[in-house]
């Protein structure tokens, strides 16, 4: 009888620990690969870029522009200290910059990170 | 005509209100990772649902009694004791996943703080749970989601290859990464057949004291309401394999989903995507803590239902604000949202199975049913969608480990 109520009680038991490990391995998830590091930058170029024509053809709102902007220059940042290659690093400022710039000066931004999506583009291959 | 208006506008609640966090951040994943491939999946978790939904309206309008009445019943006490600890533990995550996206739609809306709008989401959400009457909660809710229909305008601009749109609907699996495509199908399905879901359904069902003569009403509201809020599940997968993934781009925050409407459609195109995804999470948020004290109170045989009002039913009431509460402190920890929202799909993916098997039994049953018990149709789908979700719950996990949370 015991037995079986341990057993019963043994899912509910693990679940916090199912979670514990799922965050454990989103923690993991971020890239360590120049390949990876290459794509994810060049996503989030080509994201910010997307943005910025946006902003600059009067097609977005201030606050997404200025929230959203942020948020991708969050995401570099979180890259950064993993980038092990230089022309990565350059790279990773050269698409924060531009996304520090995306709210003021949309249509320079937007030029800016269309190019570093296209260097991020080569440099996954 | 009086009873087409009332069919006519919950169907419309009912596409409103079919889209959650959970639902716009897998399709719109699934599409930038794989473009249509995986519309397919939608496909089964939107028969699934209306499959269900319909069961358990069903057998609340016949019964007067909602699903965790029957899980107790049919379960038994421990065995059911594990299934409502596993939908409690879901909806919590559920919930703190929607309080958290309300806040990040609101910080896009205004540019405000998110902490500060966590608190004011969480205080909103309260005050609607505590002061409108739930017909209020669900109509007001479910047609202000409709504002995401523009992601359906913004699929359409964008000019899809509709052939290949339409292959997407024959399953395949043309990838390398077998673990990231299982991982996408297991979300898609879970979040279209989400738990909180069918026992919101249900209790609502006896909230609004449907009875037989309501069928109608049920299966207008499950087959119609459900296959056309699948539209939108549709439209965010198509739009993100036409604008996202050509670009390389993949799409890790609200605000990425809110630029697949804004690309197309412009500014109102953003505003629309933005106020929709607003009243559809809040929406969500607010069916899941109600279902969070449903389960609890149908379970130990408390008085239940926001029909008797906030101090007629106090450890309902109680239930469902501690569950909001808990909810908010979760996501006040700092804890990213969208990873809230993609490990409570995934697990509500596990207590799938102990959700729906109860719903199969007692819309089976004649004591229960009499004359309304399921026809061999439904109990034929209904048979293979629980096998579907038992290898899909067996799956989920290793899945998620394998795919390492779908980054491949």
């Amino acid at each position: 009888m015991r037995a079986a109520r341990t057993g019963q009680n043994v899912p509910v038991r693990l679940l916090p620990l199912l979670v514990a490990l799922a965050l454990l391995l989103a923690g993991c998830g971020e890239s360590t690969e120049p390949k990876k590091q290459a794509e994810d930058l060049g996503s989030f170029a080509a994201e910010g870029a997307l943005l910025a024509h946006d902003a600059a053809a009067g097609a977005s709102t201030g606050p997404f522009t200025q929230v959203h902007s942020e948020v991708l220059r969050e995401d570099v940042h979180k890259l950064e200290p993993k980038l092990k290659q230089r022309r990565l690093v350059r790279l990773a400022d050269e698409i924060s910059s531009a996304l520090v710039e995306l709210p003021d000066q949309p249509d320079a931004a937007a030029r800016r990170l269309d190019d570093a999506a296209d260097r991020a583009d080569e440099l996954a291959k | 005509m009086k009873n087409v208006f009332a069919i006519a506008l919950g169907i419309l609640a009912a596409i409103g209100g079919f889209v959650d966090i959970g639902d716009i951040v897998f399709n719109t994943a699934a599409g930038a990772t794989f473009g249509y491939e995986l519309l397919w999946a939608v496909v089964i978790g939107v028969g699934g649902i209306i499959t269900y939904a319909e069961m358990c309206g069903r057998v609340a309008a016949v019964s007067e009694r909602a699903v965790f009445d029957a899980v107790r019943e049919r379960l038994g006490f421990q065995v059911g004791l594990v299934a409502l600890v596993a939908a409690q533990f879901v909806n919590l995550l559920t919930i703190a996943a929607e309080v958290g996206g309300v806040a990040l739609v609101l910080q896009l809306l205004s540019g405000l703080p998110y902490r500060a709008l966590l608190v004011l989401a969480f205080v909103a959400l309260a005050l609607v749970l505590w002061v409108m009457p739930f017909s209020w909660i669900e109509r007001v809710f479910g047609y202000a989601g409709l504002a995401l229909l523009v992601f359906a305008v913004g699929a359409i601009k964008l000019h899809p290859d509709w052939a290949q749109v339409a292959r997407g609907f024959v399953p395949r699996a043309e990838t390398d990464n077998l673990a990231v495509y299982g991982y996408y199908v297991v979300g898609l399905i879970g979040a279209a057949m989400i738990p909180y879901e069918v026992y919101f359904y249900s209790s609502g069902a006896v909230e609004e004291r449907w009875r037989p003569k309501d069928l109608g009403v049920n299966r207008a509201n499950a087959i119609v309401g459900y296959s056309l809020g699948g539209i939108l599940s549709f439209a965010l997968m198509i739009s993100a394999g036409a604008l996202l993934l050509p670009q390389g781009i993949s799409p890790e925050h609200l605000g990425s989903v809110a630029l697949v409407a804004e690309v197309p459609v412009g500014q109102i195109g953003l505003i629309l995507a933005l106020v929709g995804m607003l009243f559809a999470i809040s929406g969500a948020a607010i069916d899941s803590a109600f279902a969070g004290a449903y389960n609890l109170a149908q379970f130990f045989g408390w008085e239940w239902g926001k029909y008797r009002h906030n101090h007629g039913a106090p450890r309902f009431t109680i239930t469902w604000a501690v569950m909001l509460l808990l909810g908010f402190l979760v996501v006040m920890t700092g804890v990213d949202p969208i990873l809230v929202t993609e490990i409570s799909v995934v697990f509500s993916v596990v207590a799938l199975p102990l959700t729906y098997l109860p719903i199969l039994l007692v819309a089976n049953d004649r004591a229960y049913m009499g004359g309304y018990r399921n026809g061999w149709l439904v109990n034929v789908f209904g048979a293979v969608y629980l096998v579907v979700l038992l290898v899909v719950a067996v799956a989920a996990i290793p899945l998620l480990v394998a795919s390492n949370m779908g980054q491949g």
